[in-house]
């Protein structure tokens, strides 16, 4: 029926609300395809009406159906934008709450969107260039305490502290300072405990 | 204002942090006395709030900015200013650690004062790209904008066009091609908002038949657009 299609990516856009489905190209490739079909339909029913060929022909319904394929064509393309426009935001909230897209997450994304995600990337470091000591990838909480507890999940190696550095190693426990270890446990490699 | 609560003031985090102490230490000020000194320029008053004045409006302008359903004009001196005091306090406690106690106190509210800059810009960011299309038409808007920020608009755009170009518009026949339903994305500034009156303002007229006397402290909410003005005068700030 006519719109089903676009119904069926609009459902799926809303699942992309709370996570990423791998990104549907065969549907929207499908949608597309019914747009461009629309389109030829309008243009034949365009020439039917053409008074120069000089046709009777009922022209209260050619002007209805013209209307409702319309309508279904800007609705197609209105689907197709929310679609790619919800999963672009879902990359951008990655994006700034872990900085890099997770290997299991990899397969979903189009090679378009991967490469949105890198645009994206340089487009936010190139920003942030100017505001050397503000790291604009930090944790939105605001920060409670100086110094925190933290255990490390992964071993990663020895890294640098304001003052000297320090060897974590998976397991242990450290008191370090929030913002030398925050990106840490953004990326899941440390473990804030109280 | 929950995000108000959440971050305690400059004086207010002195004090929760002195709280377990007993009287006969020395004094709030006492301690701060002597270890604001060294951070403040010659010209400056051994006690002088300059620290806090620029933080409060920083606050302010971090609150104003996260209530507020439109741009508002970029605060570039404020920023700038502070970005250089934090620089420079960093740079001075690598040289000299003073008391652990005290350093402690400005560590703190040096990453405080930083998660402030940082929340305000990415909330500008974060509406920058909500409305890219609109705002990048817009020479009132892109007027309020950091240099830095103008760049950014121009560029995201040019990566969302592209993108949204290259997976579906493309495919599309010739006559939908132009991007153009996004462009009604724009800041909806009738959203109520909460503000509080700085300074006696006077009578201001809410409706075509109704006026508000607003007097300083009194509280509101009204419509976004009838504070607009007064809010860029800081007249009034939101809550």
């Amino acid at each position: 029926m006519l719109g089903d299609t676009a119904y069926k990516l609009a459902q799926e856009t809303k699942r992309t609300q709370a996570h990423l489905t791998a990104y549907n190209e065969s549907l929207v490739e499908q949608l597309c395809r019914e747009t461009r079909h629309i389109f030829a339909q309008l243009e034949a029913l365009l020439q039917k009406v053409n008074p120069a060929l000089g046709r009777s022909v009922d022209t209260r319904a050619v002007a209805a159906q013209l209307a409702a394929l319309h309508a279904t064509a800007k609705r197609n393309k209105r689907c197709l934008l929310a679609y790619h426009h919800l999963r672009l935001q879902f990359l951008k909230s990655l994006f700034w709450s872990v900085g890099k897209i997770p290997d299991e997450l990899k397969p979903q994304l189009s090679p378009q969107e991967q490469d949105f995600f890198s645009h994206y990337a340089v487009l936010v470091s190139q920003y942030k260039h100017p505001f050397v000591d503000i790291d604009l990838n930090a944790s939105e909480l605001p920060p409670r305490d100086l110094f925190i507890e933290v255990r490390v999940l992964k071993d990663c190696g020895e890294i640098q502290l304001e003052k000297g550095s320090l060897l974590l190693t998976r397991n242990s426990q450290h008191h370090v300072k929030r913002s030398d270890v925050e990106h840490l446990i953004s990326q899941g490699l440390l473990q804030h405990i109280g | 204002m929950a995000s108000d609560n959440v971050f305690v003031s400059p004086e207010d985090s002195v004090m929760t942090n002195l709280s377990p102490m007993d009287a006969v230490e020395p004094t709030v000020d006492e301690l701060l006395d002597g270890a604001l000194s060294p951070y403040l320029s010659d010209d400056q008053d051994g006690d002088s709030p300059f620290v806090n004045e620029d933080v409060t409006k920083l606050k302010h302008a971090w609150v104003n900015e996260k209530q507020a359903p439109d741009l508002l004009p970029y605060e570039t001196q404020l920023v700038e200013d502070l970005t250089e005091m934090l620089q420079f306090i960093e740079a001075l406690q690598g040289e000299d650690a003073g008391q652990p106690f005290t350093v402690m106190l400005y560590q703190t509210e040096v990453e405080r004062i930083k998660y402030l800059l940082r929340s305000y810009l990415r909330t500008r960011l974060q509406k920058v790209e909500r409305y890219a299309m609109f705002y990048s038409g817009s020479e009132e808007h892109l007027s309020r904008m950091s240099a830095g920020e103008q760049q950014y608009i121009h560029q995201y755009r040019g990566l969302f066009e592209t993108h949204m170009t290259r997976t579906c518009l493309d495919k599309l026949p010739e006559s939908l091609r132009a991007l153009d339903e996004t462009t009604g994305n724009i800041p909806w500034n009738d959203t109520a908002v909460v503000c509080r009156v700085q300074q006696d303002v006077g009578e201001i007229s809410v409706t075509e038949t109704e006026t508000v006397e607003m007097r300083r402290d009194n509280i509101f909410l009204m419509p976004y657009q009838t504070v607009e003005k007064l809010l860029q005068s800081d007249q009034v700030v939101l809550l």
